[in-house]
């Protein structure tokens, strides 16, 4: 390939969404993705080929193909594997212009804060516990009850006047809370910003763990949705940047390996 | 009274139980899996032993007591002829069966003994010493006393020795006092001096182990290493000490280059079958080399250090070992924790700390913001993880464990 660079493709197979991103080096040429399910291997190869499809790529040319995320191990075709920690580190370092960095990704069922040192090694990382409080599912499941999607919950919570204080950790409890909230008669708009609230409030308690000083960068699926950010911001007093295709940046990372 | 009034509610309770939770662990498939892992053939006698117990329950004519907690000084029930048997459990089909007597959000420790209990694992014993050492503990000598003879070893929960130490003596004494009516013993000094004796030359041994193991941790596998303590729950002292030192015999010849990264295991106790953090340790490439955990480092590591021969003097030196160097995180301060912590690290050149924090245990996690900031202020990676009996969240620990493993891999190049 030009410049002596070699394709490679990074899946990130999560449980929510499967994203592929081929790059030559370090650029990214091509990308796709698409729902997670029940058949992951042939999601995996799905996404694959339709990122290939999209470049006019033949499979033949890809030398590497790294999986990352939590169906890392199922693809059969992948070459390596590394953990979306790893992957979201490198592809953070690198898109942050190469510099010490922490990086909050969220993802289907799980939070991370991760550490990057001025090498773009991780220096350190908390995840969220096994529930899936404070993550991308848990916003599926409130936007459900809110009868809209992510998106939707995100232009809600923007209009809210009066902010609700949603107190169950668990998604299961949310739920019932937003329900009962519902049946009281509060705005939609009040219980999406509570919603975006109590998320924000976990991830800042998890990123007091950390330094104040270093630039915050946010990546993963929900970075896009509107509000979720300036929640975070407002809870943590740290200024946070979104990667442009936050949701790809996990699948680049692994491309990166 | 008490009893009398708490039997007839138990009674309800016990009546509707299931016992059986059919996602038991099959302990003979268990017993098998770790074995074929084995590369000593001498740790043979410690899995079969394991399975003559899991089998056969203990043995009545070797006068079982049962016991929770290090603090609670074996050597006591060794002088008056008696086999201590740890009771400590992490099964998860007992963690199961508990949830049928107490609430699902409580200690799963308690829980899970609980299930032992109610299911009839510990039919045979008559007696159990249960200490004060946590809440959770005081009120299962409550929950248990209708249906056991409950001894409840209550020594408070400072662990400075010189605070403390006459308080302590007076409940040893009382506990020795006890069992000695019990028992019907006529126990004294020199019974104490060889319990002391039996354990410290156990002591020995665990401690070649331990240093071995700290600095090439293939020589004898994580799972013999804690088939190995949990053998010495129930097993004779000698007999143990004996099989122990064949192990380390043979270990001692196995070397195997190996970069994997070699870690400290800290937080709490890994129990027999529950090896889940254990396999997902070994399945994401690092290698537990040491541990500060009770069961283990915390009952075997020290020696009982005595002063004065006389009765009192054994007493003083029994509770400096086992109360004041308990590793409890109810006892242990912050600050003698993370400074064992960093000399271990140092000591055996350790790559990094993983800390195990029990869900629902609130004690080890309360202090892991704090340990966690003072190792990276020292440099130390550190990785805290919460988890229960429950297997359902293996792949997230395998992520978790994986990814220590790529930045301890990445930092040393």
């Amino acid at each position: 390939m030009k410049g002596g660079y070699v394709l490679k493709a990074g899946i990130d197979m999560g449980s929510v969404m499967v994203k592929c991103v081929i790059v030559n080096g370090e650029t990214i040429i091509t990308k796709s993705a698409a729902r997670s399910g029940p058949m992951p291997e042939i999601i995996a190869e799905t996404v694959l080929k339709q990122a290939l499809e999209n470049a006019g790529i033949d499979v033949s040319l890809i030398e590497r193909i790294i999986c990352t995320g939590y169906g890392r191990h199922i693809f059969s075709k992948a070459h390596a594997t590394v953990t979306e920690i790893s992957a979201a580190a490198r592809a953070s370092f690198l898109l942050s212009g190469r510099q010490r960095c922490l990086v909050i990704d969220v993802g289907g069922q799980d939070t991370k804060i991760i550490e990057v040192d001025n090498n773009g090694e991780v220096i350190d990382f908390l995840m969220n516990d096994k529930c899936a409080a404070g993550t991308g599912r848990f916003l599926e499941m409130m936007a459900g009850v809110l009868n809209t999607d992510l998106t939707g919950l995100g232009t809600l919570s923007l209009k809210a006047e009066k902010p609700v204080i949603i107190n169950a950790t668990c998604s299961v409890f949310a739920e019932s809370e937003v329900i009962s909230l519902l049946a009281h008669n509060e705005k939609k708009e009040n219980i999406a910003a509570g919603i975006f609230n109590a998320i924000a409030a976990r991830i800042s308690t998890m990123l007091n763990h950390f330094q104040g000083n270093i630039p915050v960068f946010f990546c993963g699926g929900p970075a896009e949705i509107p509000g979720m950010k300036m929640a975070i911001e407002k809870i943590s007093g740290r200024n946070i940047k979104i990667f442009d295709n936050p949701e790809f940046v996990v699948a680049y990372g692994a491309a990166l390996g | 009274m008490q009893k009398k009034f708490l039997s007839q509610y138990s009674e309800m309770l016990l009546r509707n139980l299931k016992c059986n939770h059919p996602d038991s662990d099959n302990i003979a498939a268990v017993i098998l899996k770790y074995m074929k892992k084995s590369n000593i053939s001498s740790m043979e006698g410690f899995y079969q032993a394991i399975v003559d117990f899991e089998r056969n329950g203990m043995d009545t004519r070797e006068k079982p007591i049962g016991f929770f907690c290090s603090v609670v000084p074996e050597e006591i029930m060794l002088a008056c002829g008696l086999r201590p048997v740890r009771l400590c459990c992490e099964e998860y089909g007992c963690w199961s069966t508990g949830e049928e007597v107490v609430p699902g959000d409580v200690c799963p420790v308690i829980k899970a003994v609980c299930g032992k209990f109610y299911s009839g694992a510990c039919d045979k014993l008559e007696t159990v010493v249960i200490p004060g050492t946590c809440d959770p503990k005081a009120k299962l000598a409550e929950i248990l006393s209708p249906i056991k003879q409950v001894y409840f070893l209550d020594t408070g929960r400072d662990s400075e020795y010189l605070n403390n130490v006459d308080i302590w003596e007076k409940k040893y004494a009382q506990f020795f006092q006890f069992l000695k009516e019990k028992f019907y013993r006529n126990a004294g000094r020199s019974q104490l001096l060889s319990a002391c004796k039996l354990t410290n030359s156990r002591t020995e041994i665990f401690r070649n182990i331990y240093q071995l193991r700290a600095e090439r941790p293939d020589a004898i596998n994580v799972f013999d290493y804690y088939i190995m303590i949990y053998a010495g729950f129930f097993m004779d002292v000698k007999k143990w000490s004996t099989l122990a030192e064949k192990v380390y015999q043979q270990a001692k010849q196995i070397y195997r280059l190996d970069n994997t990264p070699r870690i400290l295991l800290a937080g709490t106790p890994v129990i027999f079958p529950n090896f889940k953090i254990l396999d997902v340790m070994e399945d994401s490439g690092l290698k537990m080399a040491a541990d500060l955990q009770c069961t283990s480092f915390g009952r075997f590591y020290n020696p009982v250090m005595i002063d004065e021969e006389t009765e009192s003097g054994i007493l003083r030196a029994l509770t400096l070992k086992n109360i004041a160097g308990s590793m409890c995180p109810c006892m242990l301060n912050l600050e003698k924790l993370v400074n064992l912590m960093i000399d271990t690290v140092n000591q055996y050149k350790l790559d990094g700390v993983i800390y195990y924090n029990l869900r629902l245990c609130q004690v080890f996690e309360l202090q892991t913001a704090l340990i966690r900031q003072i190792l990276k202020e020292k440099n130390i990676p550190f990785l805290s993880i919460k988890t229960d009996f429950g297997k359902e969240d293996t792949g997230q620990l395998k992520t978790r464990m994986e990814a220590f493993r790529e930045m301890l891999e990445s930092r040393n190049g």
